[in-house]
């Protein structure tokens, strides 16, 4: 008898600490601002990142939708945090309504261990949330270099995973290479930091129709990468537009076929 | 009903340790325990071991040294055991198959009981492993260190008959024979291409290294061929090194392709000798070597105490799985970062594991755990750069407390001496883990 | 369960005191065990990478404590290993060294 009540105390502690250990970001303003009063659904976005990650400058990350909308609803904007970052923005992503299935991968920073947070935004004006804890640590055999880059965009590339078809979901790779100088990397020689210098977007049209797009923030890894899902109509051209934060245009097309 | 069972099962052996102990408390030995991890002269139960590579064999020769009672069985099917260190070695042809292989007569004579034979099956209720040869045995503690298994199909092509076409030969014997003999065969003029995976992966120096001695095999014999390097990785282990190294040495015969280079694999047709990369690129090899992605062994898997990233969690102090009660497992199949999945790593953290597996028979807290690590890595045979560094516990985690990489600015005599200190690191490692003195 | 508990516990009180000692030279020899890797089990074999067993407590100290403070011009890993230790530590260490003989022939 007592052992029963006992455990469950126990037990009761125990469900308590992981749903507070779970509402973590409920102390982070940035995510607080995002939600703006919405209170989120738990359950439906999936984040998807490594439990260790050996090198926090470039953690492979993914984001899913496997909720359930509402007829006529849509996922807006997916948009990603790390807040333990000194700065915790990571990206934002706008969708078109004709992109059912969200299957969004890119490649993030983290400069410690923490607790990163995903937050997706519906047409109706709901937002789901998803949380995943990350350790962070540079692994003893990898030491990286501090390799200069250019500090312009160079190299855009585009490429389909699998053959497109009428009215199915494709998957688009983009990368390009940049340096992402985030502003607060100390420069070797001088007190001072790096410049900041970033790529500030990427657009998707289908055909002059806007599919996707993307805001990147310190958080993206240099070279920023991203993968995406479309749901091509008809053939023809997807064109891609880079832009760094200077204003600097560069533009890549991938034709469409059936 | 399977509840149930694990709890009477948990009950009982916990009363037959309390028994030990009182029997262990009771005779009070104090001996010299100079080398010995804390075991009791008295101190006897069945410790299964499976895997003699790096951290089985170490394991298996620390528990006995320390507690000559206990009953050590170590599970490995081959009679002969090829170190992956110096495999690299073994491809420039600067060393034999030989001179890299290792048997368990010296672990016999220690007491160990060795069995040549896989096991397939662990089942934790009743605490008994099945073996490949329709056996099986019981344990008190289990202890695994199963190395990788390939990833097969995870790269799109790359599956078991693939590999005898375009080797990985990461785990060392026929694979590295193959390679040799490929690399041997190659026309003056090809391409040796050679594809690293994403962390984590055995070994994260092994792959430049080998880029490297192939490279300096080739300078010597095919002057013509050159070494290209596909990665799914921006950042490798000691790259600021290696870069320097293949300047100062290699030239342009070494070309590496990073992830943001277009530089991971998505695609083998090992046939034709042909990779396909994330965005498309086609690269034709005249010798292809794909270094996949892996995860644990797969007796790791049938024990039960892998998660969803396909390797093993493990509790820092001890190296016992978090999931299953006393399977203890050590070595590459294991999450411990930053330590390294190295040879060195899976030998310290065999020690360790064997300590606290004493500890516990005893009924004693564990002893507070710290590794060593250090890789060393030849960009060629006079040409050596190493990675050091020490672990400890902090704040429940396996954290690095000093460490770091041979300076960029050494002198071409340091440089030499780290090349040597590498042969010595292969020969005391292998006098430490299975008694090979050569 | 309580009474499991509580048995372990009764049992464990004495048998820890009694084995104080012992402890400690446990912990030695796995703090010891890390050495091996390069200077061969027990710290006896000797190559390219030199014995350390027998040798004598004060010299392998000081040694230790020069590779710690950089003041070994010939090193290369070793300095860089002996910043992860404490100056017990390194001192305990060159005790349990210059203490195994170098002779014997224990595998
Ligand atoms: C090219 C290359 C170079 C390397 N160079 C270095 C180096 O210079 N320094 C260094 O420290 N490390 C090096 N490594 C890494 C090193 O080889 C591994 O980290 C090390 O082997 C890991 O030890 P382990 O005990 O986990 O696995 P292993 O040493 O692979 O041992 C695993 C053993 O388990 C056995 N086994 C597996 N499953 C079962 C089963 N079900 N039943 C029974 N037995 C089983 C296998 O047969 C094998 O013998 C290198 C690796 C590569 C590939």
């Amino acid at each position: 008898m007592i052992a029963r009540a006992l455990l469950g105390t126990f037990l009761l502690i125990l469900m308590t600490a992981t749903a507070v250990a779970d509402q973590r970001w409920q102390r982070e303003d940035s995510v607080m601002a995002a939600l703006d009063g919405r209170v989120p659904v738990l359950e439906g976005l999936a984040l998807e990142l490594p439990l260790v990650a050996e090198d926090g400058s470039s953690v492979n990350l993914a984001v899913k939708f496997t909720g359930n909308l509402e007829p006529g609803e849509h996922i807006q904007t997916v948009r990603l945090f790390a807040p333990g970052n000194p700065r915790p923005e990571v990206a934002d992503y706008s969708l078109s309504a004709h992109t059912t299935s969200v299957d969004i991968a890119t490649r993030v920073r983290l400069s410690e261990s923490q607790q990163v947070v995903a937050l997706a935004i519906t047409s109706q004006d709901r937002a789901f949330i998803a949380t995943r804890d990350v350790r962070v640590t540079v692994s003893g055999c990898l030491v990286g270099t501090g390799e200069q880059a250019a500090m312009t965009m160079q190299n855009p590339r585009v490429a389909f995973a699998g053959q497109a078809s009428k009215g199915q979901p494709l998957t688009v790779r983009t990368l390009i290479n940049h340096p992402m100088e985030t502003g607060l990397r100390p420069d070797g020689e001088s007190a001072d930091e790096v410049e900041q210098q970033l790529v500030e977007s990427l657009t998707a049209t289908l055909n002059g129709e806007k599919v996707f797009s993307s805001r990147f923030y310190t958080g993206t890894s240099a070279n920023p990468y991203v993968q995406f899902r479309i749901v091509p109509e008809q053939t023809g051209e997807l064109q891609l537009t880079w832009q760094d934060q200077n204003g600097d245009v560069v533009e890549t097309r991938q034709p469409v076929q059936f | 009903m399977t509840n149930k069972s694990i709890k009477n099962q948990g009950l009982t052996s916990s009363r037959r340790d309390l028994l030990k102990l009182m029997g262990a408390a009771s005779a009070l030995p104090l001996l010299g325990a100079c080398s010995s991890l804390g075991g009791s002269k008295e101190l006897s139960a069945r410790v299964v071991v499976v895997g003699g590579g790096f951290g089985g064999a170490t394991a298996a020769k620390y528990l006995k040294r320390s507690a000559p009672q206990l009953d050590v069985t170590l599970i490995e099917p081959n009679k002969v055991f090829y170190t992956c260190p110096f495999s690299n070695l073994v491809l420039a042809g600067m060393r034999s198959m030989d001179s890299i292989s290792h048997n368990y007569d010296e672990l016999r004579a220690l007491g160990v009981r060795v069995i040549h034979t896989t096991a397939q099956d662990v089942d934790p209720v009743s605490r008994t492993v099945s073996l490949g040869d329709g056996g099986s045995v019981r344990y008190e503690k289990l202890l695994l260190s199963p190395g990788i298994d390939i990833r097969w199909n995870a790269i799109e092509g790359y599956d078991q008959a693939a590999a005898e076409h375009a080797p990985h030969a990461w785990k060392a014997g026929d694979q590295t024979r193959l390679l040799r003999r490929q690399i041997e065969a190659m026309d003056d003029g090809g391409v040796f291409v050679l594809t690293a995976p994403a962390n984590p992966f055995r070994c994260p120096p092994g792959p430049y290294e080998r880029a490297s001695l192939v490279a300096h095999y080739l300078s010597q014999h095919k002057p013509r061929s050159k070494v290209l390097i596909l990665d799914a990785k921006d950042n490798f282990s000691k790259q600021g090194l290696f870069m320097q190294g293949w300047n100062e040495v290699h030239g342009d015969r070494i070309e590496w392709v990073g992830l943001s280079g277009d530089g991971k694999v998505t695609r083998v047709d090992a046939q034709k000798r042909e990779v396909e990369t994330e965005f498309g690129t086609i690269h034709k090899a005249s010798v292809l070597n794909v270094v996949p992605p892996q995860k644990a062994g797969f007796i790791a898997d049938r024990a039960g105490v892998t998660n969803e990233s396909g390797w093993v969690p493990v509790d820092p102090m001890t190296f016992e799985s978090t999931q299953v009660n006393d399977i203890y497992v050590v070595g590459d199949a294991t999450l411990a970062a930053p330590m390294p999945k190295s040879g060195f790593a899976a030998n310290a953290q065999g020690k360790v594991a064997a300590a606290a597996i004493i500890a516990s028979l005893e009924g004693q807290r564990p002893l507070e755990p710290s590794w060593a690590n250090t890789c060393y890595s030849l960009i060629n045979p006079e040409y050596g750069i190493s990675v050091a560094a020490v672990y400890k516990i902090q704040e429940g985690l396996i954290s690095e407390t000093s460490g770091g990489v041979s300076a960029t600015d050494a002198s071409a005599t340091v440089r030499k001496l780290e090349a040597e200190y590498a042969v010595g690191w292969y020969n005391a490692i292998s006098q430490d883990t299975w008694g090979t003195r050569r | 369960m309580n009474t499991r508990i509580a048995l372990t516990l009764a049992l464990m009180i004495p048998a820890t005191l009694a084995f104080a000692d012992d402890r400690s030279s446990a912990q030695t020899a796995l703090l010891a065990a890390s050495c091996a890797n390069c200077h061969g089990t027990d710290g006896k074999l000797a190559g390219a990478i030199p014995a350390i067993a027998s040798r004598p407590a004060t010299a392998l100290e000081s040694q230790l404590l020069d590779f710690k403070h950089d003041e070994q011009t010939r090193a290369t890993v070793m300095p860089r290993i002996a910043k992860g230790y404490s100056d017990e530590e390194l001192k305990a260490l060159a005790q349990y060294f210059s203490n195994i003989d170098a002779a014997s022939k224990q595998r």
